[in-house]
This record gives C-alpha cells, structure tokens and sequence, in this order.
C-alpha cells in the first residue's frame, strides 16, 4: 500500500511539468471559457454578469452562421478533394515501377514546407498581373482570373489547402495500402476477380478504418485552420473566406469583448465534440 | 527424310516465330503501361513542385524582369536574398534584416523543442512504466487536447498570458506552443516506449539504477530517433504559427517569421523577388529537419490507425 503510493506520486511528478503547461494553456482556457460565455469582460475590464445575452447576440448575428458555413464548405469540399486525390495518388505510388522511390520523396514536400511560407508563395502565383498562374492562363486561354475576389477566394484557399495537404493524406493512405496482406489479392487472382472488384471488395474495406481516422483529424485541423486563409485573403473580401478561428480572432482583437467571443466557442462545440468523441474512442480502443 | 526434317522443324520454327510473336506483343504492352506511368509521374511531379518552383525561379530574377510578366528567367541574381539580410533596406522593417526574424523564430522553435522533448519524454515513460494511478486520465485528457482545436480559445488563452504578464515575452510564447507540442509528442513516445522490452529496464534497476536513471541510460538511447523526430515535429510547429505572435507581440524587435512575412504581404508595397526569398529561406530549416525525422514521424502518424 505505502509502496503503491510512493509509486502514483512519483509516477505524477513526472507527468506534473506537462500537467501544468496543458492545465495553464489548454484546460484552463477551457473552462473559463464556459464561465466567461454569460459575462460581459472587456479588456482590462471587471467581467460583469448577463446571463444568456452573448448567446442570444450570437444565435441572432449573421456574421456567425456564415463562418459556419465558410468554415463548412471549406472543410467538406477540401477534406473530400484531399482524399480523392491522396487515395488516387496511394493507388499509384503502390504499383512497382521505376522512380517509385523518388516521386515518394518528392510527394511530400508541400506538407514540409511551412504554412506561412506556403501562403506567400500562392500569394505570388495568384497575383492577376504578374502571378504565373494568370500568366499561363492568358497564354493558354487569353483569360485571367482574379482569384483573391468574391467569386474565387473560396476557391483559392481551397485549392492551397489542397495543395498543402494531399501528402498528408497519400501518406497516411499508401502505409495502409501496405498493410493490406498481399495473399488477399492472390487469392482473388486465382478467383479471376477484376482490378475493380478487387478494388472494392479487397482495398477498400482494408482502408476502411485508416480513411476515417484520417478524415476525420483532418476535418478537425481543416474545420479551425488560420494561418494560410487569414495570410491570402484575411478572411475577405468582404466576409466571403471568414473561416470560424479567423471570425473569432477578428471579433475578439477588434472589440476586446471576450466574453462574446468565449460564447461563440460554446456554440461551437456541438459541431466539434462528437467528431472528437468518436476519434477518442476509437484511439482508446 | 525430307519429310522428316520438315517434322522436326516446323513445329520448331513455329515455336520460335511464336515465341517472338508473344515477345512483340508483350514488349507492346509493357511500353504503354510504361508510358502510362511516365505521364502520370509527370503529372505528379508538376502539381507538386510547381508552386515551389515558380517561387525560386522569381527569387533568382531582377524584379525589373518580373514585371515584364514573362515566365523564364533571361539573367540571373542574388540581390533578392542579398537585400533580405541587409539592414535598412527591408521593407516593412526600418532597422533589421531578415536574419533578426529567423534568429527569434529559431530561438522559440528550438526552445519549443527542447522542452517538448524532455517534458513529453517524461510523461510518456510515466505513463507506459510507471502506470500511477490516474496515467488512463491522463493520457485521455492528452488526447483530448491533441485534438482539441486550441486555437479556438485565444480569448481566455490571452486573459491568462496576460494575467501572467507573458504577452510580448518568449516565455508566454513559448509555454503556449509547448502546450500545443506535448500532446502529440507524448503519444508517439508512448506507443514507442510499449515497444520497448521491460525486461531492459528490469536489469538495470537490479543492477542499482533508479527509474530515472534506466529512463536516461537505457530507455532514451534507444529512443534517440523517435525522441528527435518528436522535436523536428515541435520545431515545426512552432516554427509555423501565426496565432500566437499575433495576439502576443506588440514590439516589433520580437516578431517571429510568420508575423513578419504576414506584414510584409500586406505592407506598403511589395518586392516580389524578396517576398519569394523569404519564403525560400524559411522553408529551409523545416525541410532539413523533415528530411531527417519523415519516416519516424510518418510511423507515429499512420501508429494509431494500423496497430488495429
């Protein structure tokens, strides 16, 4: 017993210094944040007691339900297209042929270069004067296209999201691909199965669960991401690209209410929370 | 007898003729499967280097050719990256030159990664050898926040910090990065630490070492690649973000690259050739790292999903 407990102290101390950072940055933060969604706090300001007057704010702004959608519409068409094309990318990269190795080593360069550095340079190539991309369109098709405006900027950020993160998941998909036993498909040669149904009834459901999990944290990152769509478009023109983080770094650094902005978190948490919930569980298992 | 050889060698000489029938054949096949692959890889490699490309090319260029709006270099120059690393001539930032950006941004990625290392090193051996109780709390609590999007909680991460009086400090930045790191990091090692025989760390308690001690003897060089995949992934991330500085750092003597390179884009007006050296440079460290780290990185990643 005395051993048992000398054992759980010394077996927490060590995980203390991590505790502690989580506990100030992360859990902290999130529960205050409950408590901050009914009060009015200012900046500098005494928080002052509302009840449910953030919420009702929030549920009435349109501001709110279109990053919703933005933030939506970027995550499904981005987190769909990056499996697409990552699974396809996998199927490929599986097949033995010469250069395999090196077209591997050079598939996953966009995900090593920064985010930042990643926005820069599709800042230039989106440019409508001097940006390649328009500079080939004009010379293939005599059109240019301005794509940070309201009808492309979704679209842009799309596509550099895209870009970045197809990697990621052809990565992810080609270690499953080997780890499907190849006597599967042996056996379903000397069935004289086709390559689709071989396909169907053989890759798929042996990535059944790799596809999910990868999706699904994706859509998660993809769901809250910043840094790229706030460096190319800054959330505009106008609120076309205002994905939820930059809805909410804008509201609370512009009015300093951050009991408004703690209430936007709460409201978000239905959309979040069963994803992560299911992630958990199936990790724990 | 002539009727014999007739025997003997038709069937022969068919054999033969349809033997190099089946070969011409085969052989065509072959080259439009390898065609097919040929064009494909292409297609690949352009979609994915493109991007890169273009932005090296427009760094190596005068401006004064770049706005020609031409495509192919026609001379070559290194003043972009020249004019970075000269103080004073940087737009945006009166005073210092590039190198002051990369010097703080490398000064909080590598603390970040430091202590990521070693904090999640710890837990992780706790948690995998030690089993106190509540390790299972803490390891789901970990997990929850890995993937948790944090960045949805500036607001009271910032009445914190400031609280603390960590806004415009490497401190409050870097305890902020960290709590993003230590999760992921404490997860790969700990699906790599349960790798690890116990029996190694058995042996070296009986001959006289105490936990930390088999931790720091036996455990850690064994672990040295995965550990130092786990500060390539802290490195990066810390390397990467824009949230914090933002919210954070108001003296500009402070910033970190992502901030810098966001005010240059929408500062006075804008160099492209330099814009693209700054983006070429601060690629660099990251993908050296990466290079390094890929496939340890690439395991812990993918760990979770086929250990099923």
């Amino acid at each position: 017993m005395k051993l048992q407990q000398k054992n759980d102290l010394y077996g927490f101390l060590l995980v203390f210094p991590s505790f502690i950072i989580l506990g100030l940055i992360f859990f902290y933060p999130l529960f205050y944040t409950l408590f901050l969604s009914f009060y009015e706090k200012l900046a500098g300001g005494e928080a002052k007691y509302i009840g449910l007057q953030n919420f009702v704010k929030i549920l009435t702004s349109k501001s709110f339900y279109n990053s919703i959608i933005v933030s939506t519409m970027y995550t499904v068409i981005g987190v769909l297209g990056k499996l697409l094309i990552g699974l396809s990318f996998a199927l490929f990269l599986n097949e033995e042929f010469k250069g395999r190795r090196f077209l591997r080593g050079i598939i996953i360069f966009p995900w090593v270069i920064p985010v930042f550095a990643t926005a820069m340079i599709w800042y230039w190539l989106f440019d409508l004067q001097l940006g390649p991309i328009n500079i080939i369109l004009d010379y293939l098709f005599k059109t240019r296209i301005q794509w940070i405006s309201p009808d492309y900027a979704l679209l842009s950020i799309i596509i550099v999201q895209l870009w970045k993160g197809i990697p990621f998941f052809t990565v992810c998909l080609l270690a499953g691909l080997q780890s499907i036993p190849k006597e599967l498909y042996d056996a379903a040669e000397v069935d004289g199965a086709s390559s689709w149904k071989k396909f169907l009834y053989i890759t798929l459901p042996g990535l059944k669960y790799i596809i999910a999990s990868t999706s699904l944290i994706s859509g998660i990152w993809t769901f809250s991401e910043f840094t790229a769509p706030y460096m190319l478009t800054r959330g505009g023109p106008g609120d076309k690209t205002e994905l939820i983080a930059i809805h909410i770094y804008k509201e609370t650094f512009s009015r300093y209410d951050f009991g408004y902005s703690s209430a936007m978190v709460i409201c978000l948490l239905p959309f979040l929370l069963p994803f992560i919930l299911y992630i958990l569980r199936s990790m724990g298992r | 007898m002539s009727a014999s050889i007739f025997v003997t060698i038709y069937p022969l000489y068919f054999e033969k003729y349809g033997a190099v029938e089946m070969m011409l054949n085969f052989s065509k096949k072959e080259k439009i499967r390898k065609l097919i692959f040929v064009i494909i890889s292409t297609l690949i490699v352009i979609e994915t280097l493109f991007p890169i490309v273009f932005a090296f090319l427009a760094s190596i260029r005068p401006d004064s050719e770049l706005y020609q709006g031409t495509l192919i270099p026609k001379s070559l120059t290194l003043e972009n990256y020249m004019a970075l690393f000269r103080p004073g001539s940087y737009q945006q930032t009166e005073s210092r030159g590039f190198s002051k950006y990369i010097l703080n941004s490398a000064i909080v990625a590598l603390s970040v990664s430091v202590i990521s290392m070693i904090l999640s090193s710890l837990a992780a051996y706790s948690v995998v050898r030690i089993k106190f109780k509540g390790s299972g709390c803490f390891l789901f609590l970990l997990l929850f926040s890995y993937l948790f999007p944090a960045i949805i909680l500036i607001a009271p991460i910032y009445i914190v910090l400031s609280a603390l009086n960590l806004t415009d400090t490497y401190q409050g930045i870097i305890l902020s990065h960290s709590a993003l790191t230590i999760p992921f990091s404490t997860w790969l090692l700990v699906g790599y630490f349960k790798g690890i025989p116990l029996e190694l760390d058995e042996a070296a308690m009986l001959d006289g070492c105490s936990r930390l001690g088999a931790l720091i003897r036996i455990i850690m060089p064994i672990s040295l690649p995965m550990v130092a995949s786990v500060g390539v992934f802290s490195f990066t991330l810390s390397w990467d973000d824009l949230i914090f500085p933002l919210i954070l750092f108001s003296k500009d003597s402070l910033y970190t690259l992502p901030l810098v390179s966001f005010n240059i884009i929408y500062g006075e007006y804008l160099k492209w050739g330099q814009l693209m050296a700054a983006a070429i440079v601060s690629s660099l460290p990251p993908l050296i790292l990466y290079m390094y780290a890929q496939k340890y990185l690439i395991g812990g990643l993918t760990m979770g999903a086929i250990k099923r």
